[in-house]
């Protein structure tokens, strides 16, 4: 649920300076923030590790946190995109293109084959194989909604350059899965 | 779809396919409850310190206890480098009670949650358990997982409304002896399901008329008449047709739905049928996939087979005369729903569209899922479960869809399509899980054979009862119209494979097998008769229902239609609601609707509720014009009284006499009850009516005489209370317009 927006402003401000009122925000963001962490990193303990750092810098900076005119979230989604380029420069991505095509029927259309539920989780991880930025701003867009101009708040760039990436990007994806599918008709 | 992805991906159509199925099938993980509230007491606990002026140094210093709350914080599993160093810098000690439960400051938690307060310690139970106290009065029983307080309603919560669960601070105390900086105050709104209307008796069964056989495949509907109407239903040799002047149009030779023989007697094609009231029936076309009645009854649209594997819509006048071609669809259509009078929404299993009276259609979706059915009003649709998931509500306007948790069969949408009902298969037994469809707030209906099979699924018009074959593993099935949300059983009937509520809500139509095959039967409602001479308006009704909800949601665009010029509602309606229901609406002698109306601001743990009053008179211009709402008047927003507040009225003529059902947000004490309800008549006579206590819906029933007549007044004084022994805040009096 999306809280109004003075309302938010307000209780960011009481946070500042009220455990209770930073729990309110943790209640309202944590799904959020967990669910987009999870999307990016596909293993649980990964992601409860680096949403649990999310918040406690959250914590840490939140004295020094100013309105922007953007959605509180728009902040925390700025600390959780560090966080995971943090964990992916520490260690590999759990899950690669391979394992996510290896499951695929590649007699069906990608657009059937994304339909179905438990392998759209596994074609999700194609974005991963695209560069950090595409896959951030793919990641924001279309697992997210987050508008192009929240984005670009996030990743500290243009609207423009945000719609790029997520062109490039979708392009990437497309790319990926129409190559491996054919791959695997050649088989 | 997302418009700026539209845009985006506006010259390649096919980037932007793959763009909305992939958003669409987005990963959803569900994050573990514990991981969830063991954060949560970090974060506040560390927060608590952090925040004091000189709260930054101490996040450099490590505390002793702290590597023992982390390791029992992450398990044993293997820690990750990143957590390991994150909480090795945090000071977590027992030193202070502290706790968090996952419903707090949530605004739809559903009625039938427990309440779990999770504390960082073990706790002394008595003494947390002494110091217990919500408001609204509920009776609870309680109960420890370890460290978990787990509180259980004893009649559930009560639904779209606002609790404070307080624990004072002399009582938190921990097993060590540990303390509590302050009182423990958890604030949450509970979402928005139907009102409670329970049963005053045991259920009677319903009182059933044969009116046909039915082709294997058919499905019930009502006419605006009342009538029941099947979509495939053999006709008697001596059926009547449509009037002459009606365009002749062949029954088609291949109609995919029905399945089996006539029986002896009937003509050997079914049809579209419509039973008459003396045991008569009239064709109102050949045998349908799909039918519906236009708003206001005139029009008839039903999706018949072209006899090529395709599908076309024909509209006619209600009664079957004058049809003609709407569309010819080359796949077949599964479902069709009038959007408005002028506009049909129609599906095949695998798009939606819309057709406009004369014929011109456009194209809505191209769902990612098979279509089963269509909402009422065409907004929503239900798509099949698929790949072992569960089945999907789709936001045909917005593109997006939703999980149905566990919904694995079909589901049943109120009559006015804005609530949805389906039976979950998630967990180790089947549960009747209902949900308003703009909201992920499902609200478990209790059944009266936990365990048992459901199946054929029917809400009526506003969500507010809801019919179910059961079918116990041993024993007979049977059909149980219950009110909602209590799940109360108001009625039983034999087994169906399909029921459908009438618009009134006082009879379902429903197919039924026989020896010969499937039957159409029409089932009253014993007891459910609305009275005439109150029952709000259909579409005053409508108006009402959905002007207060855009009032919570601070919609105004959908409330400056629903209002009449000169009546700003966007500016008088207060700012940051949480939530809204009608308490009562009463037609008045000039034609008009007055309804009382409470706007309302969840509590929060800095502040309580806050309230307003609100008085909205409803008008229309004349027959088939809309209901808008003429007057508006509200109080500023106030701290909500304690005690125990009426948020519900409603009037039922029965066999029995005339019901007023008034429910509360609060636990009654019983004991109060009987004493603190009064009717008088105009000339001031006092009426002994009989008066009952339904504890589980928090409902009053009180029971007019027969010979009660005229306009009486019904009044709730201060002698009632609560379970915590707290006063009605003020006398509430409401109308009644009887005999």
């Amino acid at each position: 649920m999306t809280l109004p927006r003075a309302y938010e402003d307000q209780l960011v401000e009481r946070a500042k300076q009220d455990a209770d009122a930073f729990g309110e925000l943790y209640d309202h963001y944590f799904g959020q923030i967990y669910r987009f962490v999870c999307s990016r990193l596909h293993d649980q303990d990964s992601a409860e590790d680096v949403t649990s750092e999310v918040f406690f810098k959250a914590l840490r900076a939140i004295g020094r946190y100013k309105p922007s005119g953007h959605p509180f979230s728009a902040w925390l989604y700025q600390i959780s995109v560090n966080a995971i380029n943090d964990h992916y420069r520490s260690r590999r991505p759990v899950s690669s293109l391979d394992a996510a095509i290896a499951v695929a029927d590649p007699q069906r259309p990608v657009a059937e084959r994304v339909v179905d539920s438990a392998e759209a989780a596994r074609v999700w991880a194609a974005i991963d194989e695209l560069p950090a930025q595409q896959r951030t701003a793919m990641t924001l867009k279309l697992g997210e909604d987050l508008k192009l101009a929240q984005i670009g708040r996030i990743m500290g760039k243009s609207e423009g350059a945000v719609k790029l990436l997520i062109h490039r990007g979708m392009i990437g994806v497309r790319q990926r899965l129409n190559v491996t599918a054919a791959v695997h008709e050649e088989a | 779809m997302d418009p700026e992805l539209e845009d985006l991906f506006r010259d390649d159509p096919s980037l932007g396919e793959t763009a909305r199925l992939l958003r669409a099938a987005r990963p959803d993980p569900e994050p573990d409850q514990h991981f969830r509230n063991r954060l949560r007491v970090q974060l506040v606990a560390e927060a608590q310190r952090s925040l004091r002026p000189r709260g930054l140094r101490r996040w450099l210093r490590v505390g002793p206890g702290h590597l023992a709350w982390a390791g029992a914080a992450l398990g044993t599993a293997a820690i990750a480098a990143t957590a390991v160093a994150l909480f090795s810098t945090h000071v977590v000690d027992h030193q202070t009670v502290t706790a968090y439960s996952t419903i707090a400051a949530r605004h739809a938690v559903s009625p039938s949650d427990v309440i779990t307060v999770a504390f960082n310690q073990p706790m002394n139970h008595a003494r947390v358990e002494g110091g217990l106290h919500i408001e609204p009065a509920t009776q609870v029983t309680t109960t420890w997982k370890g460290n978990d307080l787990v509180i259980t309603p004893l009649h559930h919560l009560a639904g779209n409304t606002p609790y404070t669960v307080t624990i004072v601070k002399p009582a938190l105390v921990a097993a060590s002896g540990a303390t509590a900086a302050k009182p423990l105050q958890i604030s949450f709104g509970t979402a928005p399901t139907p009102p409670p209307a329970p049963a005053a008796a045991p259920p009677p069964a319903l009182q059933l008329a044969d009116l046909g056989a039915v082709a294997g495949g058919s499905s019930v509907l009502f006419a605006p008449d009342g009538a029941v109407v099947s979509t495939a239903g053999y006709p008697p040799a001596t059926a009547s047709s449509p009037s002459p002047g009606a365009t002749a149009r062949p029954t088609p030779t291949a109609v995919s739905s029905p399945t089996t023989s006539p029986p002896p007697g009937s003509s050997s094609s079914p049809a579209l049928l419509e039973y008459g009231a003396t045991g008569s029936s009239t064709s109102l076309g050949p045998a349908a996939t799909a039918a519906g009645f236009a708003p206001g009854g005139a029009s008839l649209a039903a999706a018949v087979s072209d006899g090529s594997g395709g599908s076309e819509i024909i509209l006619s006048q209600a009664d079957g005369t004058q049809s003609h071609v709407l569309v010819d669809s080359r796949a077949p259509i599964v479902a069709l729903t009038w959007a408005t009078g002028g506009t049909i929404v129609y599906a095949t299993s695998s798009s939606i569209a819309s057709v406009d009276l004369a014929g011109a259609t456009h194209q809505l979706a191209t769902p990612a899922g098979n279509v089963v059915e269509l909402a009422p009003g065409g907004a929503y649709a239900y798509l099949a479960p698929s790949g072992g998931q569960s089945g999907q509500l789709l936001d045909i306007n917005a593109g997006s869809s939703r999980a149905l948790n566990g919904a694995t069969d079909g589901v049943a949408f109120s009559g006015d399509g804005s609530t949805v009902a389906w039976v979950s298969t998630a967990g180790a037994q089947p549960t009747l899980v209902t949900e308003p469809v703009g909201r992920d707030a499902s609200a478990s209906v209790s059944v009266p054979d936990p365990g048992a099979g459901i199946t054929s699924l029917a809400l009526n018009h506003d969500g507010t009862a809801i019919a179910y074959t059961l079918t116990p593993d041993t024993g007979v099935a049977k059909l149980v119209v219950a009110q909602l949300p209590s799940g109360t059983p108001s009625a039983i009937g034999p087994a169906t494979s399909s029921a459908v509520f009438s618009p009134r809500g006082d009879a379902l139509a429903l197919l039924t097998a026989s020896s010969g095959g499937m039957e159409a039967q029409r089932g009253s409602i014993p007891g459910s008769a609305p009275a005439s001479t109150t029952a709000i308006p259909v579409g005053a009704n409508s108006t009402l229902r959905a002007f207060v909800d855009a009032q919570a949601r601070g919609d105004s665009a959908t409330l400056t239609p629903l209002t009449a010029s000169g009546v700003d509602a966007a500016a008088r309606t207060p700012s940051r609601l949480s939530r809204s229901y009608v308490v009562d609406a009463v037609v008045q002698s000039d034609g008009s609707v007055k309804a009382s109306v409470e706007l309302i601001v969840d509590p929060t743990t800095s502040a309580s509720a806050q309230i307003a009053d609100e008085t909205l008179t409803l008008s229309t211009a004349g027959p088939g014009q809309p209901y808008l709402v003429t007057g508006l008047e509200v109080t500023p927003l106030h701290d909500e009284s304690s005690g125990p507040h009426v948020v519900n009225v409603s009037r039922t003529a029965t066999h029995a006499g005339f019901i007023v059902q008034i429910s509360f947000d609060s636990d009654l004490n019983p004991l109060t009850v009987p004493g603190a309800f009064s009717v008088v008549t105009a000339d001031g006579t006092q009426l002994m009516p009989e008066i009952a206590y339904n504890p589980d819906s928090r409902t009053a029933v009180v029971t007019l005489p027969r010979a009660s007549t005229g306009r009486l007044t019904l009044t709730v004084g201060s002698a009632l209370r609560d379970v915590n022994g707290q006063a009605i805040a003020s006398a509430f009096h409401t109308q009644v317009l009887a005999g």
